[in-house]
């Protein structure tokens, strides 16, 4: 039996709504709702869903940044929360994550260089000149000319920014990546070879990958297999191929029909 | 209808000048929905802005010929050219939230638009708005013209923007990235709108757009745009299915690794 890298037990996220000027409790939003899955080594799984769906806060619950109100996510078979500090700083390293906006994502006073070289002193992988062959080789891996290590963000197109996001992510060797809408912000040809660089990264090292998008068309190019969210829930989820030539859900149908923009059976909704 | 001849398009910066269009030349005829595709910064939008000079003037210059209705606009007067603008020819942006005036209401709005361009008034205008507003499939139109745009979705926002656009009866309609903004399900309903209305009365339509899909699905002929340049022009199908150019090449072959697996439905 393979051992799941990361697992997420009947995760849920609830807020309460305040409104008022007494903040009475106006009920609660349940962005995320028990929902489970898992990812192996190699495994590609895409999430799909509208804006609003939950699919981020479930992306920022599954790398620690937002804390569930219910359920527990395990990587490596242990809980980051309940480990000890040293043992949740090797856990977080092999769950990574990659921004929807480079822009937003990078320290706009940090070189190339620098930031890559940060996540490396922080989990103190290398040092000197073993740091700065390493920064090298991370430039190299996400196909950006060595030359870009000392410019600023600002310097950088849109899609060389994401390069940059990918390669800080990889830099700790995760076992596991988490993208964003990593595209959603990118021109179409840019978006394409990002994903090409993402599909040749996770077949070489066997990364597991959770590729999140409201995009079905970008998700079935990569992805092995697709889970649908909508209303905080995962309604199905299946092999890419079965999943889109028999979809079981009515939503899973709606949104196949939009991903090839069929203008000519009526939708109810 | 209409047709571009040698557009160009020069924002002068300081000390440097860029050439957003590049000599472009097309015609759209009566009934036809015409296509510009290509990525951000190709010239897209500013093809469709300069079409009534609707770019600060300066930093741009505008040069060549744009006749429409048998009229070189690219000579008209500015009151001219403000008559035409929102009447014979209508645009439909991007973001409606940002097209919308937030503290205006959408009957202010829309009756607005009618008394300016057409001989309609009063309760007149606003019958008109209120059967636009259903044409666009707004339900309970007469309540919702005293709405805010703020308490309209973002689906509902641009249906509101196409009856705007609709409602001076246009030769002409500009739709610039119409469905970009939306969810992905709410896009092919606004799409379907756009088609329905095209053949309803049969507007000239141009079209921006950086989706090859959604330019198959409503367009007859498309131009590529690169760098300023429309570098290829033709019926959908020929641009499609035989592309010359290689930006154009790559382009199609982005979209085919973007594809669904085909399935056998009855429909398809």
């Amino acid at each position: 039996m393979t051992e799941a890298l990361l697992d997420a037990r009947e995760v849920s996220k609830t807020y309460h709504r305040r409104a008022g000027v007494f903040q009475r409790d106006a009920g609660t939003i349940r962005a995320v709702d028990q929902v489970t899955l898992s990812l192996t080594a190699g495994d590609t799984l895409g999430l799909v869903g509208e804006s609003g769906c939950g699919k981020t806060t479930l992306a920022k619950i599954l790398v620690g940044l937002v804390a569930p109100t219910a359920g527990a996510v395990f990587i490596r078979g242990q809980s980051a929360a309940r480990a000890s500090r040293s043992k949740r700083l090797s856990l977080k390293r092999a769950v990574q994550f990659v921004f929807q906006d480079p822009m937003n994502s990078l320290n706009p006073r940090m070189t190339v260089e620098e930031t890559l070289s940060e996540p490396l002193a922080i989990h103190g992988l290398a040092h000197g000149d073993a740091r700065r062959q390493r920064v090298r080789e991370l430039l190299a891996r996400v196909q950006l000319p060595l030359t870009h290590a000392g410019r600023l963000p600002r310097e950088l197109s849109g899609g060389e920014r994401q390069r940059v996001g990918m390669a800080r992510a990889l830099a700790v060797d995760p076992e596991v990546l988490i993208c964003d809408e990593p595209i959603a912000s990118l021109d179409v040809s840019v978006g394409a070879q990002i994903l090409e660089l993402l599909r040749g990264l996770c077949a070489q090292q066997r990364t597991a990958l959770l590729f999140i998008s409201h995009d079905l068309r970008a998700v079935a190019s990569l992805c092995h297999r697709v889970a649908v969210m909508k209303e905080g829930r995962l309604i199905e989820s299946g092999p890419t191929e079965a999943l889109l030539t028999h979809p079981r859900h009515p939503y899973t149908e709606l949104l196949i029909r939009a991903a090839t923009l069929d203008l000519d059976t009526p939708t109810s909704k | 209808m209409l047709s571009v001849e040698r557009l160009s398009v020069v924002y002068e910066g300081r000390g440097s000048s860029v050439r957003a269009v590049d000599e472009v030349s097309f015609t759209i005829e009566a009934g036809e929905v015409l296509a510009l595709v290509g990525e951000s910064g190709c010239g897209k939008t500013s093809v469709a802005l300069a079409l009534t000079k609707l770019l600060p003037m300066p930093p741009a210059t505008i040069t060549g010929r744009v006749l429409f209705e048998g009229k070189n606009l690219m000579e008209a007067s500015p009151d001219a050219l403000r008559a035409v603008r929102g009447g014979k020819i209508a645009y439909v942006f991007q973001e409606p939230a940002t097209s919308l005036n937030p503290v205006l209401t959408i009957r202010e709005q829309l009756v607005e638009v009618i008394e300016l361009h057409t001989p309609a008034r009063g309760r007149e205008a606003q019958r008109v708005a209120v059967e636009w507003l259903q044409r666009v499939g707004i339900a309970d139109a007469r309540e919702r013209l005293s709405a805010y745009p703020h308490e309209f979705s973002g689906g509902m926002q641009q249906r509101v923007m196409l009856a705007m656009a609709m409602a001076t009866r246009p030769s002409l309609l500009i739709a610039d990235e119409p469905t970009t903004a939306l969810d992905v399900t709410i896009q092919v309903q606004i799409l379907r709108l756009l088609r329905d209305l095209q053949r309803a009365y049969r507007l000239c339509v141009l079209l921006i757009s950086h989706d090859l899909t959604v330019v198959e699905r409503i367009a007859h002929r498309v131009g590529v745009m690169s760098a300023g340049k429309l570098v290829e022009l033709g019926p959908v199908a020929q641009i499609l299915h035989q592309p010359a150019h290689p930006y154009t090449k790559e382009l199609i072959r982005y979209r085919s690794m973007m594809s669904l697996p085909r399935r056998n439905t009855s429909h398809d």
